[in-house]
């Protein structure tokens, strides 16, 4: 058996792949957007423009540069952080990206919360009592929830709460995160976070229930219920911190998933988060704003795949020799 | 084989994963006769609710919803059937690859399997979109969702061939020196068709639910071809008034994708067992 690499020297490593998955991602939409006809230079100038003018203003732009000296120029400008300027807003993409990180990130940490709370609540009820009634209904409920479109089930609440109370500040304020009392903001995200995370809890759910019913039928729960471990005992103290480990390992992976169904919630509930700027820049071809949102949500979630691959190594060590 | 077969047939989740797919595509694939107003008939009445003649009652735009409801389903369900045979295919390819193509390949092949993995698929499906242009016609559609389907498959063709190519009749098929090609179609695909049987419909329920978001949001992509995904654009903005007209094209993709999913737990069931319970 090879030695276990050292907690800081596995954490290090993840990193830097981490980082070369960026740089991969950077590179791949770079050649993407180079192989597309039309250049920045195209869509910034008048096309009706005096060709020599035009030809001057591309050179002294830097759009005739071989593609190996546009690319590194490019990609500079990308680590340094200058995304380029709004098409259709005029303003930074940086600045815009600085409003919406925050909105998406404390609604996407909502929706993760409720998701694997309701995931793990399901959970909890329906493995203890596998192939009964009980866990047959309820993973129906899940299959369900999984199957249903997340926009129906955004409208479906909006629209719940609008009958319910025509007051609820569902829509129509375009910042919700920005009105004044904490009490106003919950209520403005309880919605959009609620929508998000149905749609996660029916996954949730499922991987929860197989990684519990795992952990439920190994030998020493059974050495244990046979010395006569009381049921709840067995199921908390016994099954539930190792059904943790491929719960938190598949976080990871299920991140993407999370920012693809936020991106719908926060369209419908018009939150200023990162996908209702992408959805707006798509709508007004902003090209600088879809890309400066694109490389945001990848360094999102690949971090975020790093900080779950590294929860996975505090709870089982051994993982470490497998990466 | 027949065996299993016959097994899949008679487990429950497959029987009626199965009853609820033919009850979206067969009425979708019959769709003239079943209709009795052309697509875009006029005048019908406005924002009828469902009704007998009007089965899914009529829109904003005085369109019959059961008729649009049913061709709309010839375009999303076959963007997803494109899109999962695509993503199955792909997934395969890849995964077989990458096991059986020496080790530089596999580093390769598994390198961009997590750079897509770590893509959202709905923002590269936009993103991309955006880039093609507001027209965005099925097929393009299809073959993008297929190609941001395939890495699961990929990954789990590939360890399970990993296994697969250590067995004996794989090693003496290599022993008597078949060619490469002939060893992957005789032995290791054969090998991974049932694991690609779970995954096919399972990337069909994912390609409808992409398919309808991104016509959801899109830059008006399909308002030339109804689907489902461009009918739930159009009747959100009226829902207050006309609920039927987002419920018709919702309940549909529920129904698909419930459908859908049910087959592939039936068949993981059938062809794994003890894998999920």
């Amino acid at each position: 058996m090879p030695p276990l690499p050292s907690l800081g020297r596995w954490a290090l490593g993840r990193v830097l792949r981490a980082v070369g998955l960026v740089g991969a991602v950077l590179l791949v939409t770079w050649c993407l957007v180079e192989a597309l006809p039309g250049d920045a230079c195209s869509a910034r100038l008048d096309p009706d423009l005096d060709p020599k003018a035009f030809a001057a203003i591309r050179a002294a732009l830097g759009c005739d540069a071989p593609a190996l000296t546009r690319l590194s120029a490019d990609l500079a400008r990308v680590i340094s952080l200058d995304l380029g300027v709004s098409t259709s807003r005029h303003v930074p993409v940086r600045s815009l990206l600085a409003q919406a990180l925050p909105a998406s990130l404390v609604l996407g940490g909502a929706g993760l919360a409720i998701g694997q709370g309701l995931g793990w609540a399901s959970a909890l009820v329906q493995a203890p009592r596998r192939g009964t009634a009980l866990d047959v209904g309820v993973g129906a409920v899940t299959v369900l929830f999984a199957s249903v479109p997340g926009f129906a089930l955004a409208l479906a609440l909006l629209h719940g709460a609008l009958a319910f109370d025509p007051t609820w500040p569902a829509t129509g304020t375009s910042t919700p995160w920005l009105v004044p009392t904490f009490a106003e903001r919950l209520q403005a995200m309880l919605l959009p976070a609620v929508a998000l995370g149905l749609g996660a809890a029916a996954l949730d759910a499922r991987v929860a229930r197989s990684a519990l019913v795992g952990a439920l039928t190994q030998d020493h729960i059974r050495a244990a219920r046979a010395r006569g471990v009381g049921e709840s005992r067995l199921l908390w103290r016994h099954a539930v911190p190792n059904a943790l480990l491929p719960a938190v390992a598949l976080l990871g992976l299920q991140l993407p998933a999370l920012v693809s169904g936020a991106v719908v919630v926060e369209t419908i509930f018009a939150w200023p988060g990162m996908g209702r700027l992408l959805v707006d820049a798509v709508h007004a071809a902003d090209a600088p704003v879809v890309l400066g949102v694109f490389y945001a949500y990848a360094v999102v979630v690949v971090a975020g795949g790093v900080f779950a691959d590294l929860a996975a190594v505090l709870l089982d060590p051994r993982i470490r020799l497998a990466t | 084989m027949t065996a299993l077969r016959l097994a899949a047939l008679r487990h429950p989740a497959v029987g009626l994963g199965l009853l609820l797919l033919a009850g979206v595509v067969v009425p979708t694939l019959f769709a003239p006769l079943l209709c009795s107003h052309p697509p875009a008939a006029w005048p019908t009445p406005l924002r009828a609710p469902p009704q007998v003649g009007y089965w899914f009652g009529t829109d904003a735009a005085r369109r019959d919803l059961w008729t649009l409801t049913l061709y709309g389903g010839r375009t999303s369900l076959g963007v997803a059937g494109v899109a999962a045979l695509l993503g199955t295919g792909v997934g395969a390819a890849v995964g077989i690859g990458a096991a059986w193509g020496g080790p530089w390949f596999d580093r390769a092949a598994m390198a961009a399997t997590d750079l897509w993995l770590a893509l959202p698929r709905l923002v590269v499906l936009l993103v991309v979109t955006h880039f093609l242009g507001p027209d965005g016609r099925p097929l393009q559609i299809a073959v993008l969702i297929g190609l941001t389907a395939w890495m699961g498959v990929a990954r789990v063709v590939r360890s399970e061939l990993l296994a697969v190519r250590e067995l004996d009749h794989v090693v003496a098929a290599r022993a008597l020196g078949l060619r490469g090609a002939t060893i992957a179609r005789r032995h290791l695909l054969p090998a991974v068709v049932p694991t690609l049987l779970v995954w096919a419909p399972a990337i069909f329920g994912q390609a409808l639910l992409a398919e309808a978001a991104l016509a959801f949001l899109g830059p008006g992509a399909g308002a030339t071809t109804p689907s489902w995904g461009a009918l739930v654009a159009a009747g959100a903005g009226q829902v207050s008034s006309a609920w039927w007209a987002v419920a018709a094209p919702v309940g549909a993709i529920t129904v698909a994708v419930v459908g859908a999913h049910l087959l592939a737990d039936g068949i993981r069931d059938v062809v794994q067992p003890g894998a999920s319970s």
